[in-house]
């Protein structure tokens, strides 16, 4: 038996598990603040190899890691107050069930009692007042509030208005944003509902990001990347199962031949 | 299984939502006082097969992980809230909102709704009504008599009646606004009903604190641009594609294997 038939096929099945990752891209290229991931593989030398008589050079391939893209998406106006995209290193906090989860999308609304929250109901988190400890600081937007405006630092205000729902000529400010950067090595890793959990807390971003008001951050999908990679994909799986059909061949005829000699 | 035909299935799903909100702000392009909607995706939870920041073999800690995706989903709806075009009618019941706000309409349960739709009539009992007859708040009586009515930019109605030279008061027409109007319920009819998302409706006078001003002998067109509508059914129609061609590699790959 050729030892060679399972190298392939671990190049085959690396080929299934990259079509997995491509096609979430492709599936996800309108979500907002989605970010592409991208598969590396690595070469595997046989464990076998030190227990005794397997060849040397048997080695195999597998998924190693899967990163995300960290590219900035598409930018597209969208005129509403409460979309928000993030232009530079940074990301919002917004409060799970777990801790704290950390997101670019920036397409909020007024959830429950008026607090400022993701489309699918998690609230948007407020700039703490110790970064090394922070807490859940909500931003609530009291009933009857007149029209709101976001500062590029995340400030949120208000038209003020008096208890007959008259404005008054003021604004008022409801809170600002938290927003947090990463460095490398804190574990920033995907939850689903394009929320990123991660290790420790994250530093403070207030200085590398700014807010734009009535603007939404796109996924960073590359669509003819996706094509490209599909196309790869395919011929590959197409080349590893021809090699993997070969090795059979091999086996075949050397079973028949030697056989018959015998 | 291959775990990219439901991914890529659910992909196309989403670009079926995306092209069927596309095609209903196409159909209402002419519609007075239509907001376009968009439609909003998140990512499905991950497939966690090693986290980051977990032990190799040799006890290493590796710095990234294997995380493998599950396709979209919508999570809602938006109405897109930009001003819509103005053309210029010469009727002067007319009345175009230039800037946020909406009229307040109410409807025969007693519910009020929200409207940008300013093409107004007077009623058999002389009420500023909607097209479809509702009534604004607050009520506004024209008299029977009225030659002419004016509707100032903030929103004061006056009428001039014939054989008079001096035009009287009758009214204001208010606005109301909204912290989040995209969180604005489509009741269709050009109306819209408030929702926890929207916020509560603040009321005042046009011109006001951020409110918009009227524009008598207007109206406003819908803010869907046809261009905009077209790139996005052209994106829709390729994401499908690329989604589709995504299970043709994954029916190809499965018929090699098990050949």
């Amino acid at each position: 038996m050729s030892h060679g038939i399972w190298s392939a096929t671990s190049g085959a099945v690396a080929q299934e598990r990259t079509l997995d990752v491509v096609a979430n891209n492709v599936a996800n290229a309108n979500t907002t603040g989605y970010r592409a991931d991208r598969v590396a593989f690595r070469e595997f030398l046989s464990r076998a190899q030190a227990d005794g008589p397997a060849p040397e050079d048997l080695r195999y391939t597998a998924v190693d890691e899967v990163v995300f893209d960290e590219g900035t998406g598409i930018i597209k106006a969208t005129g509403n107050p409460l979309d928000l995209a993030l232009e530079g290193d940074g990301w919002f906090v917004v409060e799970g069930p777990d801790g704290f989860r950390y997101q670019r999308a920036g397409s909020f609304v007024v959830g429950e009692d008026g607090t400022l929250a993701t489309p699918d109901g998690l609230p948007v988190m407020g700039r703490p007042e110790d970064p090394q400890r922070p807490t859940a600081v909500r931003i609530r937007i009291p009933n009857g509030s007149g029209p709101l405006t976001v500062d590029g630092d995340g400030t949120l205000r208000a038209t003020v208005v008096d208890a007959n729902g008259v404005a008054t000529g003021g604004s008022q400010t409801l809170g600002q944003l938290r927003m947090v950067r990463f460095e490398e090595g804190d574990g920033l890793r995907k939850e689903g509902h394009t929320r990123f959990l991660a290790d420790g807390v994250p530093g403070e971003a207030y200085d590398t990001v700014s807010v734009r008001q009535g603007f939404l951050e796109g996924a960073n999908v590359n669509a003819i990347a996706g094509m490209h990679e599909l196309i790869t994909v395919s011929r590959s799986f197409e080349a590893f199962q021809k090699v993997i059909d070969s090795f059979q061949e091999l086996d075949q005829r050397t079973a028949r031949e030697v056989g018959s000699r015998g | 299984m291959f775990r990219a035909l439901s991914t890529a299935a659910t992909g196309m799903e989403a670009q079926q939502t995306r092209i069927d909100t596309t095609a209903n702000n196409m159909a209402n392009v002419n519609t007075t006082g239509f907001k376009r909607a968009r439609a909003e995706f998140q990512d499905l939870l991950y497939d966690t097969q090693r986290n980051p920041g977990g032990q190799n073999g040799q006890g290493a800690t590796l710095p990234t992980g294997i995380q493998i995706g599950q396709g979209t989903r919508l999570v809602g709806t938006m109405q897109m809230h930009q001003q819509g075009t103005l053309a210029q009618t010469g009727n002067p019941l007319d009345v175009a909102i230039e800037g946020r706000g909406f009229f307040q309409v109410s409807q025969p349960n007693g519910e009020t709704t929200f409207t940008r739709a300013g093409n107004l009539k007077v009623d058999d009992q002389g009420q500023l009504v909607t097209v479809d007859g509702l009534a604004l708040e607050p009520l506004i009586t024209i008299p029977p008599d009225a030659a002419s009515v004016t509707i100032t930019a903030d929103g004061i109605v006056s009428v001039t009646v014939a054989g008079d030279t001096q035009s009287q008061e009758v009214g204001q027409l208010l606005l109301a606004t909204f912290p989040n109007p995209a969180g604005l319920e489509a009741v269709g009819r050009s109306q819209f009903r408030p929702t926890t998302a929207s916020g509560i409706a603040l009321v005042g006078p046009p011109g006001q604190d951020g409110t918009g001003t009227l524009s008598q002998g207007f109206l406003e067109g819908s803010n869907v641009e046809v261009v905009n509508e077209m790139i996005d059914l052209i994106s829709s129609q390729r994401a499908y594609e690329v989604n589709q061609k995504v299970i043709e590699a994954a029916d190809e790959m499965m018929q090699r294997a098990t050949r």
